[in-house]
């Protein structure tokens, strides 16, 4: 046990809260920078889709764990995200500012969804995201101009300047970039007010307003910010698949992403909750469970049960 | 002066008037309790004037302010912070958060402030902390600090609610049946937190309680309420002694 000697509050709004955590999260970091020169492309691979799918996993956390908006929805967000930004690429925008721009789109289609959304909650916000998701599909197989309707779209590879980054490597830290990046936000979010709001409106609405929070405001933001993430793990999917079609964002997706924040714990950001990621997405491939490498639903009920078993606060909700 | 003025307040569901042209006012400083049998209006009341609910006729002013277009979470930045009867706590946050909740209102960073963690924020959080550590202080609260409201007892729960009001630093602030589930050690204390909030921090209370030990000991006058009207309003002895309130509560 470790008894932290606290001398003033700063100390308490740090991401590191002692010098053991900045220690380990610090190793972890230098084993993530080892692994291109000890993994082969396949793993590394394998890595960016972890990674790529934690992106989005804090984006429907923030919704689903800190606000309680179920959302059966998110593949949607991914799509979106996808799509928009391999459209802006092949118009022959820059890598950076397409991804930035497919974030802040991703976004406003959030803002939008959030106006119906507003006045459902619980069982009836899950069917009305699904609804939604079922919209954007049909949009991604009928915009024909834009998407290219069922034949699909080919994502152009993503390059900075003149430097290309197909390099598995080289998008292995993009994927790593992009998801520390979106941690600290989202971490910045929870010691904020607005993080707080969050809190607040998930577990009573009610005094929630009597505390002067806007309900409406609070949970438009809610959306907007976790369409923002989803739209940004879309944009990064769209190069590790490298060709679209619509029916990659479809239904299963989008409870996969629910299954895999609800069992890597609804409400624990870091490290444990790359860790359920891992084991759902990760272990497959390491043939944990005698299989082809696959990212279906996670097959393996006893890895499942066990994961439980092995962190019983990971999963509050279940 | 006067901080609260409800004139010829009426509101009804259905067919049931719940609150029949109520009209009182209280001043700057006061300790006001409203009591009541089950049903009399009192918990309405603190719905009206907290805008969860629309008046249907007559008017409700804050300090000078009319609460007419208000919505729900202004009441809070105007000054009026409330608790409920049966305690709605975030509960799975911890008694530091809670409070910190309750500070919300101060916010005056935007979303990229936040979202990036900007100096404007860090102190601003400071500042929070500072604020809800001094309510700790005022409430006990100090054991308590990191310990999730679910696990907590009833009574620190109560406790927590009216820290959580206080954070907002209002200059009213309406609390539902603060003793209710309290032992009798716990009401004891009451008194002087109550005191405590009169006196050191200057916020005038409206007050629903049902413990007359507790009503006597602090407030500077009471309200009668029964079947949604004003039966009488003054000193808590002249109250009790009511024809009309001994009526209403023995029938």
């Amino acid at each position: 046990m470790r008894f932290i000697r606290k001398t003033n509050y700063y100390q308490d709004i740090q991401i590191f809260k002692h010098e053991g955590q900045t220690f380990w999260y610090t190793c972890l970091l230098l084993i993530l920078f080892s692994f291109p020169f000890l993994l082969s492309d396949f793993y590394l691979g394998e890595l960016a889709l972890i990674f790529i799918y934690a992106i989005a996993g804090i984006g429907l956390m923030l919704l689903t764990g800190y606000t309680g908006l179920v959302s059966l929805g998110h593949a949607a967000f991914l799509g979106i995200g996808a799509y928009a930004h391999a459209y802006f690429l092949s118009l022959g925008i820059p890598f950076v500012f397409s991804l930035s721009i497919s974030v802040l789109f991703s976004s406003l289609i959030g803002t939008l969804l959030a106006i119906p959304a507003l006045r459902v909650t619980g069982i009836y916000l899950a069917v009305a995201t699904l609804a939604f998701s079922i919209i954007v599909e049909q949009i991604l197989s009928h915009w024909v101009s834009v998407t290219g309707g069922y034949r699909g779209m080919l994502v152009p590879d993503p390059s900075i300047g003149n430097v290309s980054l197909k390099s598995h490597t080289a998008f292995y830290f993009i994927c790593l970039a992009f998801l520390s990046s979106s941690l600290l936000i989202g971490l910045n979010i929870l010691r904020s007010p607005v993080g707080r709001a969050m809190t607040a409106v998930r577990d009573s609405e009610i005094s929630a307003q009597s505390m002067g929070i806007n309900l409406a405001r609070t949970k438009t933001i809610a959306f907007a910010i976790s369409a923002g993430f989803t739209g940004l793990a879309g944009g990064l999917l769209a190069h590790k698949i490298g060709y679209l079609a619509p029916d990659s964002f479809n239904l299963l997706i989008s409870i996969q992403l629910l299954l895999m924040v609800v069992v890597g714990g609804t409400r624990v950001f870091t490290w444990s909750y790359l860790r359920s990621n891992i084991h759902w997405f990760f272990a497959p491939s390491l043939g944990f469970v005698k299989r082809q490498p696959s990212r279906k639903i996670c097959p393996n009920p006893r890895i499942r049960t066990r994961y439980i078993w092995i962190n019983p606060g990971s999963s509050p909700d279940l | 002066m006067t901080i609260l003025e409800l004139k010829n307040v009426s509101v009804a569901f259905g067919g049931v008037k719940a609150i029949e042209s109520v009209s009182f006012s209280m001043e700057h400083g006061e300790v006001l309790s409203i009591v009541g049998p089950n049903g009399a209006g009192k918990t309405t009341l603190f719905n009206l004037i907290s805008k969860i609910y629309d008046l249907d006729s007559g008017s409700i002013i804050f300090n000078d302010i009319e609460l007419k277009e208000t919505r729900p979470h202004e009441i809070a930045k105007l000054g009026i912070a409330r608790t409920f009867q049966n305690t709605e706590l975030f509960e799975h946050e911890s008694v530091l958060n809670n409070l910190l909740i309750g500070c919300h209102v101060h916010t005056g960073t935007n979303l990229v402030d936040e979202l990036f963690f900007l100096r404007k924020a860090q102190d601003q959080e400071l500042v929070f902390r500072k604020n809800a550590e001094n309510i700790i202080d005022l409430l006990d609260l100090q054991s308590y600090r990191n310990t999730k409201i679910v696990s907590l007892p009833f009574g620190i729960r109560k406790l927590v609610e009216i820290g959580r009001a206080l954070c907002l630093k209002p200059k009213l602030v309406l609390l539902d049946e603060p003793s209710s589930g309290l032992n009798p050690e716990e009401t004891e204390d009451l008194v002087f937190q109550i005191e405590d909030i009169k006196e050191e921090l200057g916020i005038s209370i409206l007050m629903i309680e049902h413990d007359m030990n507790l009503v006597s000991k602090t407030s500077d006058r009471v309200l009668a309420l029964a079947d949604g009207k004003v039966l009488t309003i003054g000193k808590s002895q002249e109250v009790q002694e009511h024809p009309q309130v001994i009526k209403a509560y023995l029938g």
